[in-house]
């Protein structure tokens, strides 16, 4: 009964395969091709003539090599479906959109499948493959993609300096705190504010402020070099450097470092107590998590400590080493060579 | 009554395993140009209930990969991966730089293609080896919580007491990081104990 039943549904007539808008080749398990449908002879440039009982793999030869020709004679054998993705492959079979595509060997972005026929008494078994064009949905994802990014670079960076921004410190430092306090290490930062901004801003007008601001910041961002630091701006004229696994002796050599870079910068600023140039000043500070409460406490200190270096006389670079106490050794380090 | 795998069945089962990933993962270091290793670590037979107690957290978010395997033993096949590991996992293996915290669609189907080759590389490994043949469905990627794994999609095993659930944890090792997934093939009871009996026979040396 389910016999006669499925007669009467019958098979599909051929200008059905022939009016879908995806590619249909029916093999047999040798890999002789029996039905190659018209949007493959359209895509492919290839009449039925010339594929007709000749096998896939003299007919698409780069097939021998790839992951879909693998994937083909595993399904032959198996009789396991496969699926192959366009991300991981985009464009095996050479099909174009047209002549033009064709010329310009731009291929279609492909989604393929095959499976093998189910089992039948006197029916020799078939592998079908059916390949999609995705050229329009790549296409809409990579747009998507870039415009993600685009996004969240907007919503991360200081539109003037291109530092991150500080949304993205806050994030980093919660981060980085947290990871400190799995793995016992000490996280480190630094608390930098451009030395007598306002009267710079004064004098100079504030165009060439945002020009000292951004030196500044390039500056500080050229002499970073492990992957993990960042340095972001905090407001105004004030930046934050975090550096994990760092040591506060080591984390004073680097903000050692940016101070006599910015000194060097050579940028004259009449009301510099230092030589009539633009300088900075750092304060330090360094912890393993388990010593303060949270990051909040750590940028705290390191405020301490620049409020030191100023009132040392600007320019300096001072650490706090523990919670309460100046580190007696701040001078040596503020006026580390 | 519920089935049970000896030890040595078990233990039979996880070295099937093992070869079946082993060729998963030969295939998917080819399309990535780099070392990609596969392991069983835990084989279990358990019933489902037991299966979602020990194996996936309630109201965790997951990326299920599903396929049904049909013959003399009937499966639904279950990989799963926890969100965040699939997003780690695909934008590994295709690379590039996705900003976006959900899978695309054309990631979820890059999913379904490496999920494919999992399961039907260990199904392979399962039919060669206790001579059972197999007819597969096609890959279907899905997002669902832990609770509701058993009970959703268009599988052909129905979910419930009787149901039992052979459990596998997948660890994925790739540029030096390691993802780990859970595959869960649903068994109904015929299945199930055919299966164990096959099992048995291969491991007592009979021909099947």
């Amino acid at each position: 009964m389910m016999v006669s039943s499925a007669k009467a549904v019958g098979s599909w007539p051929s200008w059905v395969t022939d009016s879908v808008q995806m590619g249909l080749v029916l093999i047999d398990l040798q890999g002789h091709i029996s039905h190659f449908n018209r949007w493959m002879c359209e895509k492919s440039g290839l009449s039925l003539a010339e594929v007709s009982e000749r096998n896939i793999l003299d007919v698409f030869p780069e097939l021998r090599t790839g992951r879909v020709g693998m994937a083909l004679a595993a399904c032959r054998q198996s009789g396991l479906p496969a699926m192959l993705s366009n991300s991981l492959n985009p464009t095996p079979f050479p099909l174009y959109a047209d002549a033009t595509q064709r010329a310009l060997g731009q291929r279609l972005q492909q989604s393929v499948r095959m499976m093998r026929s189910p089992l039948m008494p006197d029916k020799p078994q078939q592998v079908m493959v059916e390949i999609l064009d995705v050229t329009s949905a790549v296409r809409r994802e990579r747009m998507l993609n870039q415009q993600a990014l685009q996004l969240k670079k907007m919503s991360s960076t200081d539109p003037l300096t291109g530092l991150a921004n500080r949304r993205v410190l806050d994030d980093v430092l919660e981060r980085e705190f947290r990871r400190a306090a799995r793995n016992h290490s000490t996280l480190a930062v630094a608390m930098v504010d451009i030395d007598a901004f306002k009267p710079y801003n004064d004098t100079y007008g504030h165009p060439a402020g945002d020009k000292c601001l951004m030196a500044v910041a390039q500056c500080m961002r050229d002499i970073l070099r492990r992957p993990m630091d960042l340095v972001a701006r905090y407001g105004g004229e004030e930046f934050m450097v975090v550096m994990p696994d760092t040591s506060l002796e080591g984390a004073a050599a680097v903000a050692q470092e940016m101070r006599l870079a910015v000194q060097a910068l050579h940028m004259p600023h009449s009301s510099s107590s230092h030589e009539g140039v633009v300088t900075i000043s750092l304060g330090v500070a360094a912890a393993m998590p388990t010593e303060v409460q949270n990051c909040a406490s750590l940028v705290a200190h390191a405020d301490v400590a620049l409020y030191a270096a100023k009132r040392a006389g600007r320019n300096r670079v001072a650490a706090l080493r523990g919670s309460t106490e100046v580190h007696p050794d701040i001078d040596s380090i503020a006026t580390m060579p | 009554m519920m089935l049970e795998l000896k030890e040595l069945e078990r233990d039979a089962l996880a070295e099937i395993f093992n070869i079946g990933v082993g060729l998963a993962a030969d295939v998917l270091s080819q399309m990535v140009n780099e070392q990609v290793r596969l392991s069983v670590p835990v084989v279990e037979l358990t019933s489902q209930q037991e299966a979602t107690d020990r194996f996936l957290a309630r109201d965790q978010q997951l990326c299920s990969i599903r396929q049904t395997y049909s013959g003399e033993v009937t499966t639904d096949a279950i990989l799963m991966f926890p969100e965040e590991n699939s997003l780690e996992l695909v934008r590994m293996m295709v690379g590039g730089d996705m900003p976006l915290e959900q899978l695309t669609e054309m990631e979820q189907d890059a999913m379904a293609e490496i999920g494919n080759i999992i399961l039907n590389a260990v199904i392979s490994s399962l039919s060669n080896t206790l001579n059972l043949t197999f007819e597969g469905s096609l890959p279907e990627v899905s997002m669902v919580t832990g609770e509701t794994i058993f009970n959703h999609g268009p599988g052909v095993v129905q979910g419930g007491s009787h149901a039992s659930v052979l459990s596998l944890t997948i660890d994925f090792e790739l540029s030096a990081r390691q993802i780990s997934g859970y595959l869960a093939f649903m068994l109904d009871f015929p299945s199930g104990e055919k299966l164990v009996s096959r099992l048995a026979g291969f491991i007592n040396g009979d021909s099947a």
